[in-house]
């Protein structure tokens, strides 16, 4: 029963996932082993993400949920808080630690009571809300803050870049259709 | 209270902390300070204290529950695991500081500069935390019994408060148990004494009202708000341990055995933890106003509850033992104070004794400060 907690954790989390899918993303195992998952954001309507569909791996430790999986984005992406190598770097997904300097206003760390689903929901948000007070990427943050313009652009680009991986059948939503359920 | 002793908790985080900046200046005021190892002993002193100005506080029904350090658990816990590797952490993790060459446009300078802070930082910390795991993990989660006797020999070189105090103990307690000092220890103490407290006792009528009180608490976790997806195969792993005594599956050695692996030990802690979250958020009203800050409860219990490796404070103790129905007797033993006499403080569920639970003996722990371990009482 050692090992099976976890990926019975995770299979159950997945089978929830795949029945009731939530809107913004896909998921799916790869290589049917259940510590890896492909999975695909959708770009948010009415974002600058709007039209997009960006492909990454969410990888747990054997001893999930106490540890927190990583996350991170098979291409390039141009984000305050996406590391060059495509890695995630979000406040939900550090191992809890005693951070002295922190306070009361350290953001929320990892905590076995995340589900799948919440850490996901987190991703998406961050995606469009960035954190640009400790960046993982330096230049998007700057440009985030003093250059909008030429940061909607980078993203564009790469929304169109993007789209070449959206699998056949799923539909992306966009402000037009607004058929988001 | 306690003014000289302060500073010395300054100094600890000092020596983990500034050294973003003032990486030379630290080193050198940890290495100026031979004696920095001993100093923790003197904040866990204090948070001591601490805890026990909140126990009075508690039973008189206080108006200034704000007082309550929430963050003391966790200085106590630091202090044991910063105290040897402060020194190295500055020195190994910082090869160079490196001051940001090129010119740049300021802004990215400093940003650039705010990063190589923010990565050494995170750099420290981790390290610091996987020194801390590789100092406690030389003991068991949860370890052998062992004579009263042995506590005191801890002592021999130390202060006659604590020997004095281990003494008048040793008068009605034979036996210890130590749990691993990783942040867990109340849970593990507390799930370890329940589940052989259950055991021993031989008896079904404790088994069923145990194991009623455990099926319970997945409606208390629902009432607060957990998805059932989170805590489900935890519970079951828990309940199966509880269901296997009843198979008359388990030995004494059987349940150190499955206390001292890592997977169901974690399994069981947790599960305490997330009760004890669950138990503090529906009686909110009561306990918020001890939080710090005003913290609000569901981010204190996301912060230090439902994590792992947080110590438990005593209002957690307070929340576990009547979610649980479980009477819990811990005995307070600090150098600080010269009493003798090793004070203990009772924590009854508040339910009357019907049924079962009057035949359950409360469960002995052994409270030194940061720290919780198992005691057993002469028969």
């Amino acid at each position: 029963m050692t090992m099976s907690s976890a990926a019975n954790i995770l299979l159950k989390q997945f089978k929830e996932l795949t029945s009731n899918p939530v809107p913004g993303f896909t998921v799916a195992l790869q290589d049917d082993d259940v510590f890896e998952w492909d999975v695909g954001i959708i770009g948010a309507p009415k974002t600058i993400y709007e039209g997009g569909y960006f492909k990454a791996t969410l990888k747990f430790p054997d001893d999930y949920p106490f540890n927190p999986p990583t996350f991170k984005f098979n291409n390039e992406f141009f984000h305050p808080n996406v590391y060059s190598d495509g890695r995630l770097c979000i406040s939900i997904l550090h191992p809890p630690v005693d951070d002295p300097t922190s306070g009361e206003t350290a953001a929320e760390r990892w905590n076995p009571t995340q589900s799948v689903e919440s850490i996901l929901i987190s991703i998406v948000s961050l995606m469009g809300d960035p954190n640009c007070s400790s960046p993982a990427n330096v230049d998007a943050g700057v440009m985030y803050r003093t250059d909008r313009d030429s940061y909607n652009g980078i993203v564009h680009a790469q929304v169109e870049a993007s789209k070449k991986d959206i699998p056949e059948g799923l539909k992306i939503p966009t402000s037009k259709e607004t058929n988001r359920r | 209270m306690g003014g000289g002793e302060e500073p010395s908790r300054e100094e600890i985080h000092d020596g983990s902390t500034t050294n973003q900046e003032e990486n030379t200046n630290a080193q050198q005021n940890v290495e100026s300070s031979p004696n920095l190892p001993e100093k923790p002993v003197n904040a866990e002193e204090d948070s001591s204290k601490e805890t026990k100005k909140i126990l009075d506080e508690k039973s008189n029904e206080n108006t200034e529950g704000t007082n309550v350090e929430q963050a003391q658990p966790e200085i106590a816990d630091n202090a044991q695991a910063v105290s040897a590797p402060v020194t190295e952490t500055t020195s190994v993790v910082n090869p160079s500081p490196g001051p940001v060459e090129a010119p740049k446009p300021e802004d990215t300078a400093n940003k650039d500069a705010a990063h190589e802070d923010q990565v050494k930082f995170q750099q420290n910390l981790e390290y610091e935390i996987s020194i801390k795991k590789e100092e406690a993990e030389r003991t068991p989660l949860v370890c052998i019994s062992e004579d009263i006797q042995k506590l005191y020999q801890e002592y021999e070189q130390g202060s006659d408060v604590y020997r004095n105090k281990i003494m008048k103990l040793a008068e009605r307690h034979n036996k210890i148990r130590r749990c691993r000092g990783d942040g867990n220890c109340f849970y593990r103490a507390f799930g370890f004494a329940w589940f052989e407290r259950i055991l021993l006792s031989n008896n079904l009528t404790i088994l069923r009202t145990a194991l009623d009180s455990l099926i319970a608490t997945k409606t208390l976790l629902k009432s607060s708000g957990y998805q059932p997806l989170v805590y489900d195969d935890i519970y079951d792993v828990v309940e199966e341990q509880m269901k296997a005594i009843e198979r008359g599956e388990r030995d004494d050695s059987m349940l150190l055995a499955i206390f001292q692996t890592d997977d169901i030990s974690n399994h069981i802690v947790w599960y305490l933890r997330v009760i004890t979250a669950a138990y503090l958020k529906k009686y909110r009203q009561e306990y918020e106003p001890f939080l710090e800050f005003e913290t609000e409860m569901d981010q204190y219990c996301s912060k230090y509850v439902e994590v792992m490796d947080q110590e438990a404070d005593h209002i957690h103790v307070i929340a576990l033992t009547k979610a649980l129905n479980v009477p819990v007797e811990i005995a307070y033993m600090s150098g600080s104070d010269t009493m003798e006499q090793v004070n203990f403080h009772e924590f009854y569920p508040d339910n009357e004794p019907t049924g079962g639970n009057i035949i359950l003996k409360p469960l002995v722990l052994l409270y030194r400060p940061g720290h919780y371990d198992i005691l057993y009482r002469k028969e």
